[in-house]
């Protein structure tokens, strides 16, 4: 029987080149989304290939099959539950000997198998040469070798997926020394007659290597083969003097070092080439900082220069559609109501264009390179301070653009505290909003040491939250451990794509929270309750914070897009310059405010998407509450500077 | 072996080879270790360090790897 459909998957390390294939077979054909009530990314596709219609996942980058974190966990569930009609491993050829320990255990799924070996374009460069014939001997599964980004061995690897999905073959599991290997046939035999999602011998292993997931699964239905289990791991345990989860980790390590010993030659690669010199400045201990510095410096200054540019473009394209609108449907309510909705949707794409784009853009760029593993590298050891290890340094670098792809890439985070943490901080970190309203108004009319100011009590802030968080939040802080790639050229199609899909998912999560806020203000505002909204919260903007009753409409405003606060300003007060209306205490603590209060709609949308309702409640509260006492607080403070008035 | 020869990780300079003796880091961190090819008696050169005790990177089974500092320091390892 021949399938007109098949369901392929995608497995491996992460930076192995999974997304540039995945990129490749699917071009337009996919759809990123989320993983069921897990922040992580879901990327499926379609191929249409010799009149079949293959379906692709591009499953999490993983190291094991263990459970060390949701992707391991989600991989493995997928493979065992959705059963694909075949898996194919992609393995970075370069790094043969680690990726195979994660084969092996894709070898104990026992479905279809066919292993992708990629980047065999730069096993020159590295000095090595494998033999591929003896591979497929010793695995007894389809080996291809691949050069993904330039296509090259993407077709054979489905000919042989249709193949294996037509005449499935299930691959011979890996056989470990003999120890290990009677303790999992007396487990397997155990085994034998019980319905399991999983494998009886992956099953068996996992019992031994006391996997808390599988030991719940047997212990409901088969309390005394989880005892048997234990006794067993405790011999092993007895003999080696470690962790029975490490003595069958150990012997994957050995037999996949075994095997890369048998296929695999390495000379000595020739005179350091100009990757290793870029790898040696940019990830050194101390130019690295500097070199640093100018490339993130560099990207913010491109896109905000660039994006200033196609943004007034933009805004000045979309006012004649505004004066186009109301001539069309007149000067009525609804008109307003429906136009308050284009326009909050327009600012959005005012946006989205010149500033998101660029950013995800030059991003993807740094991360497919692999300078964000350095990144990481160098940054770890402060991001541990703020309670987060390195790579949390990504979403934050990424916040001072804008706070909604800063929230979204929070899922690079291993755990769900890692996560929750390096998202509240995120919000804190000033964007590009925040920064034009303190140049605005306090770099412009106060100076620019108080401006510098203002971003150094942020930062102090977040520093005292990241303290504070990492001791609040339960759960064990997480190492760093990742993988360091090599420098290599970037894949501009999957980088494209990559941009162009991230892109259609900020406008999709933050547009309908954005034209939603955007009409209810401007219905307020129709009702005449702007004023009287105003008037509440004075005991608070006017009382406690000392700025003039009016504000509080502003700081409405501001929750829709932070930067309407310095626009709309010069409406209410009637003029541009402000020193004329404000003292320079009230343009701080304006600013201060600001830059605190709230995050804007879009980002609570993002908020919610990524951690959901409770925890967004939680962080928007405390931006409120920190907005209040700090801004008071500052008031008091500066009231004793008699020389800023 | 005596117990001086055995060191943390963090203690080597760069370009040291050196051998997993043992790893003292509870059971999850070492599994995650053991996961990624990290297992005692493991091969490991010293490829770059920070000015801090940590981050470390190091090359093991012929890849590189990253280590947070909480993790260095509870790998134990002896010089070659
Ligand atoms: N030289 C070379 N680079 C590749 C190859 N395949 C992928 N890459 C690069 O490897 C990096 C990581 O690829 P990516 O698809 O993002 O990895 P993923 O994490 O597995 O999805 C990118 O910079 C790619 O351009 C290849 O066959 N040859
Ligand atoms: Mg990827």
């Amino acid at each position: 029987m021949t399938l007109k459909k098949i369901n392929m998957a995608l497995a491996g390390y992460a930076n192995v080149g999974k997304s540039v294939i995945f990129n490749h077979l699917t071009g337009l054909h996919q759809h990123i989304g989320n993983w069921p009530g897990k922040t992580i990314e879901k990327a499926e596709g379609t191929l249409y290939y010799k009149g079949y219609t293959i379906d692709v996942l591009d499953l999490p980058g993983i190291y094991s099959l263990s459970t060390h974190s949701f992707e391991e966990l989600i991989t493995r569930e997928y493979i065992v539950s959705v059963k694909p009609d075949f898996i194919a491993n992609t393995v970075d050829a370069t790094n043969l000997e680690t990726n195979l320990i994660l084969t092996l255990q894709l070898l104990e799924l026992e479905k279809p198998l066919v292993l992708a070996l990629n980047m065999v374009d730069l096993l020159k460069r590295k000095g090595i040469t494998i033999d591929f014939e003896k591979f497929e001997k010793i695995l007894e599964i389809p080996i291809i070798p691949v050069i993904a980004t330039q296509g090259k061995g993407l077709a054979e690897i489905i000919d042989q997926g249709i193949n294996l999905t037509n005449k499935p073959i299930v691959p011979k599991t890996p056989k470990y020394g003999k120890e290990v290997e009677t303790r999992i046939e007396q487990l397997s035999i155990l085994l034998q007659n019980i319905e399991l999602l999983y494998p009886k011998r992956f099953t068996a292993i996992k019992l031994l290597e006391k996997d808390t997931e599988i030991e719940n699964l047997i212990r409901a239905k088969h309390p005394e083969i989880l005892e048997i289990a234990q006794n067993l791991s405790l011999e092993l345990e007895k003999i080696h003097g470690h962790s029975s989860s490490i003595v069958i980790a150990d012997e994957r390590c050995l037999l996949a070092s075994h095997i890369a010993k048998q296929i695999r030659t390495i000379t000595k690669p020739q005179k350091a080439s100009a990757h290793e010199i870029l790898d040696i400045i940019t990830g050194h201990k101390i130019l690295g900082y500097p070199v640093m510095l100018i490339i993130l410096g560099l990207m913010f200054f491109t896109v905000f220069k660039g994006g200033s540019y196609l943004s007034s473009f933009l805004e000045n394209l979309f006012s004649t559609l505004q004066v186009n609108f109301y001539s069309t449907f007149g000067n009525s309510i609804y008109a307003a109501l429906i136009w308050s909705g284009i326009a909050s949707f327009l600012a959005l794409i005012e946006i989205a264009l010149p500033y998101i784009l660029p950013f995800y853009f030059f991003l993807f760029i740094l991360e497919s390179v692999g300078y964000l593993a350095r990144v990481a590298f160098l940054m770890d050891h402060l991001m541990h301070k703020l309670g987060v290890h390195g790579k949390a340094c990504i979403p934050l670098i990424l916040g001072f653009g804008c706070n909604v792809p800063a929230c979204l890439s929070c899922r690079i985070m291993e755990t769900e505290r890692e996560r929750f943490i390096t998202g509240l901080l995120t919000v804190f970190v000033p964007c590009s909003a925040v920064t034009v309203i303190i140049a605005g108004l306090v770099g412009k009319y106060v100076g620019v040491g108080w401006a510098l100011g203002l971003y150094l009590l942020i930062f102090l802030i977040i520093f005292i939250i990241g303290k504070a968080a990492a001791i609040i939040t339960p759960g064990e802080p997480t190492e760093l451990i990742m993988g360091m790639p090599s420098y290599k050229l970037p894949n501009m199609k999957a980088i494209a794509f990559q941009t162009w899909f991230r892109l259609k998912e900020f406008i999709f999560i933050a547009g309908p929270i954005v034209i939603i806020s955007g009409i209810l203000i401007e219905g307020a505002s129709l009702l005449n309750l702007l004023a009287p909204i105003s008037n509440f919260l004075s005991p608070i903007t006017a009382g406690w914070l000392g700025l003039p009753p009016a504000i509080g409409i502003l700081l409405l405003f501001g929750i829709l897009r932070k930067e309407l606060i310095l626009v709309l300003l010069a409406s209410i007060l009637g003029t541009t310059n402000f020193i004329l209306v404000l003292t320079k205490t009230q343009l701080l603590i304006l600013a201060l405010v600001s830059m605190l209060y709230i995050p804007c709609a879009a980002t609570i949308a993002a908020l919610y998407k990524e951690f959901g309702w409770k925890k967004t409640l939680l962080i928007t509260f405390l931006k409120i509450a920190l907005a209040i006492i700090v801004g008071g607080l500052a008031l008091r403070v500066l009231n004793f500077i008699p020389h800023l008035y | 072996m005596t117990k001086e020869d055995t060191i943390s990780l963090c203690k080597l300079e760069k370009n040291q080879l050196a051998v997993i003796v043992a790893i003292t880091a509870g059971d999850k961190s070492a599994k995650r270790l053991a996961d990624m090819g990290l297992t005692p008696n493991t091969h490991i050169q010293i490829l770059r360090k920070t000015l801090f005790c940590g981050p470390i990177e190091i090359k093991a089974r012929e890849s590189n790897l990253i280590l947070g500092k909480g993790l260095a320091k509870k790998i134990l390892v002896k010089k070659l």
